[in-house]
């Protein structure tokens, strides 16, 4: 009964939800505007909204973004973000032989099964990991943040070069303004709006809203009108749930399993559930995949939001976001003086909870939201890039001014929003760059900590079992796959 | 759909194939004047200089490197880039110098449709007048955000 009547239940919140579920949606079916992007956009409005319906509605958009990029990908053979480009392939397929409300309505289930089952994993593993790490002192949270920085590699798209000079840069700007432990101004160039630092709020709009309505802007072409088949009204029948569902339930382990590590994300877990699900289905139904399985889009869209909950299991219990996502949703709570990790369980018991509850109803507005926009999203034929790209625009300048009320912030936005232009051209990835500006103050407020404690010894990060193993593994997560990459092209040769 | 690989105009370009660099030159530049002030900062106060050192270390390697990676481009870089770029830029630097919102992001817009091409004037009137009213109406007065 207590649970019934917590904040998770109040108007406010299921409102807040109701509305990031549709920003969300359209967000993610926006070819060129990113979850991550979609957030940054949001973040501003939830800035006068009490913590646990400003933390929904970015929840409800993360989900819904994800739904949302999959529309476009089934009806337009366009993915709205990287993750739904699989669904390209059998959604797209569906939508040519007019079967597309099926297919939409079977992600929804899909999806709704795979968010029920990530946000299952968190409730369990969150508490879990946030209990262990109430032991972890200034050297295991410096270890942990060493191991933040080894994902930047996986994070570089076959350049983990590139993965560290985006993650390297991001820390290094993180510590422009003031000395977390004695209070010394550095970097600031003589300016005095660098002695607060770079804000993460309007870096966030900046890397992924504004260096994204850039490409949308510049991407030198109009969103033809793609005409397609005459939809059938042909619904997603029971018979099609039961047959789907060993696809979902294995979409959803292979999302919760690559959306916990971070730097897994949702794009390698829907490409690995299409792996899955083609491997596991009988050998008539293998053949379909690719050309109208309903399996081949079932299963990405289940673990797409699947890997949400996942995503949030690092993020809350030990404050590290797996994914530029998750980052902003770090912003967010930063944004409400909240800080997660192991003390967020222990000191707001009450906020786990009713945030617990908050993912589970996101799911099912998700749900409600899709269902009702379907037949809407059915009808569109064409959308103006140009136009969207400079809404975009705009709303990120206002998005980083209500941020602080500073123009200061604007300033950032844009020349970090040019920044992520240029590095997106060089084929640069953004993700590590917010990862870095989350992972440089943790580290070094750690690492400092750690040797002041130990007068100055570095053994203090081998002495301690947690630290030491936390290095081992990230020393392991950054050679292993050096080496099978180096044996793999000895082979080729 | 979103995806700037599109043909390169040759006659638009400002020299594609330096295009793959750009990112760290564009890291690289930010990196130099912190980095320089850093090195004062380290004589005085090396405790404080120290990991910003670590982490400068850290950009200027894989900066480096990433010069000499040479890998694909994934889009152009031509005129219509460098106007729109600068002209963005310019508009956070002018709002930033207390210029009215409702300036700088006039021309931010009308530079906008320059660039993607003209539209009906329902349409970029209608662009106008919603970021404006968003911003003065919504964001000012109904948020209290303090936009000049």
């Amino acid at each position: 009964m207590d649970l019934l009547t917590g904040h998770a239940f109040s108007i406010q919140n299921l409102i807040s939800l109701l509305i990031g579920s549709f920003c969300g949606i359209i967000g993610g079916a926006m070819p060129g505007l990113s979850t991550a992007g979609t957030l940054a956009l949001l973040l501003p409005f939830t800035m006068n909204m009490e913590p646990l319906p400003a933390i929904a509605i970015l929840v409800a958009a993360y989900t819904g973004a994800q739904y949302g990029g999959s529309i476009t990908a089934t009806l337009f053979n366009t993915p709205g973000a990287p993750e739904s480009a699989v669904m390209t392939i059998d959604g797209f397929a569906l939508s040519k032989l007019g079967l597309a409300r099926k297919g939409l309505l079977g992600a929804l289930w899909a999806g709704l099964i795979g968010g029920l089952i990530g946000v299952a994993f968190l409730v369990f593993l969150a508490p879990w990991l946030a209990a262990e790490a109430l032991n972890f002192g200034p050297p295991e949270f410096t270890a942990l943040a060493v191991l933040g920085l080894t994902v930047m590699a996986s994070l570089g798209r076959g350049s983990a070069v590139k993965g560290f000079l985006a993650g390297f840069f991001g820390m290094f700007i993180s510590m422009i303004g003031l000395d977390p432990i004695n209070g010394t101004p550095r970097m600031t160039l003589g300016l005095g709006d660098m002695i607060g630092g770079v804000p993460l709020i309007p870096a966030l709009i900046g890397l992924f809203a504004v260096s994204e309505s850039l490409r949308l802007l510049l991407a030198d072409e109009r969103k033809g009108a793609v005409r397609l088949a005459n939809q059938q009204r042909v619904g997603f029948t029971m018979s099609d749930f039961v047959s789907t569902l060993r696809y979902v339930v294995v979409g959803s382990l292979v999302g919760v399993f690559v959306g916990v590590k971070p730097g897994g994300g949702a794009t390698i877990a829907s490409w690995l559930a299409y792996s899955a699900a083609r491997a596991i289905a009988p050998q008539k139904d293998r053949q379909k995949f690719g050309s109208g399985a309903l399996g081949g889009l079932l299963a990405p869209e289940a673990a797409d939001k699947a890997t949400v909950g996942a995503a949030l299991i690092p993020l809350l219990s030990l404050g590290i976001p797996a994914s530029a996502s998750g980052a902003v949703i770090l912003g967010a709570f930063q944004l409400h003086d909240m800080i997660p990790g192991p003390l967020l369980f222990t000191n707001q018991p009450d906020l786990i909870r009713d945030l617990f509850l908050a993912l589970v109803l996101a799911n099912i507005a998700v749900f409600a939201v899709g269902r009702g926009m379907i037949e809407v999203l059915i009808r569109v034929r064409s959308l103006d890039t140009g136009v969207l790209g400079i809404v975009i625009l705009i709303m990120s300048t206002l998005g980083a001014y209500a941020f602080g009320g500073s123009p200061w912030d604007v300033l950032i936005a844009c020349l970090l929003g040019a920044v992520g232009y240029a590095f997106q051209l060089s084929g640069i990835p953004l993700a590590p760059v917010v990862l870095g500006m989350v992972i440089g103050p943790l580290f070094e407020i750690n690492f400092r900590r750690s040797l002041l404690l130990s007068h100055d010894s570095f053994l203090i990060f081998v002495n301690r079992p947690v630290s030491c193993w936390l290095f081992v593994l990230s020393i392991s997560l950054f050679l292993i796959p050096t080496v099978f990459r180096f044996i793999s092209s000895r082979k080729v040769r | 759909m979103g995806n700037s690989n599109t043909p390169t105009d040759p006659d638009r370009s400002l020299g594609n194939r330096f295009v793959p660099v750009f990112g760290p030159i564009v890291a690289l530049a930010l990196f130099t004047p912190l980095a320089i002030s850093l090195v004062g900062l380290w004589q005085r106060q090396p405790g404080t200089a120290m990991v910003p050192a670590i982490f400068a270390v850290g950009v200027l390697i894989c900066g480096i490197l990433s010069l000499f990676q040479g890998r694909q481009a994934e889009g152009e870089f031509g005129w219509r880039q460098l106007a729109l770029i600068s002209g963005f830029v310019l508009c956070g630097l002018a709002i930033w110098s207390e210029i009215p919102y409702i300036a700088a992001t006039s021309l931010l817009i009308a530079l906008c449709f320059a660039i993607v091409g003209r539209r009906t004037w329902s349409v970029m009137l209608g662009v106008w007048a919603g970021s404006q009213i968003l911003a003065y109406g919504v964001f000012k007065y109904l948020l209290g955000v303090p936009i000049h």
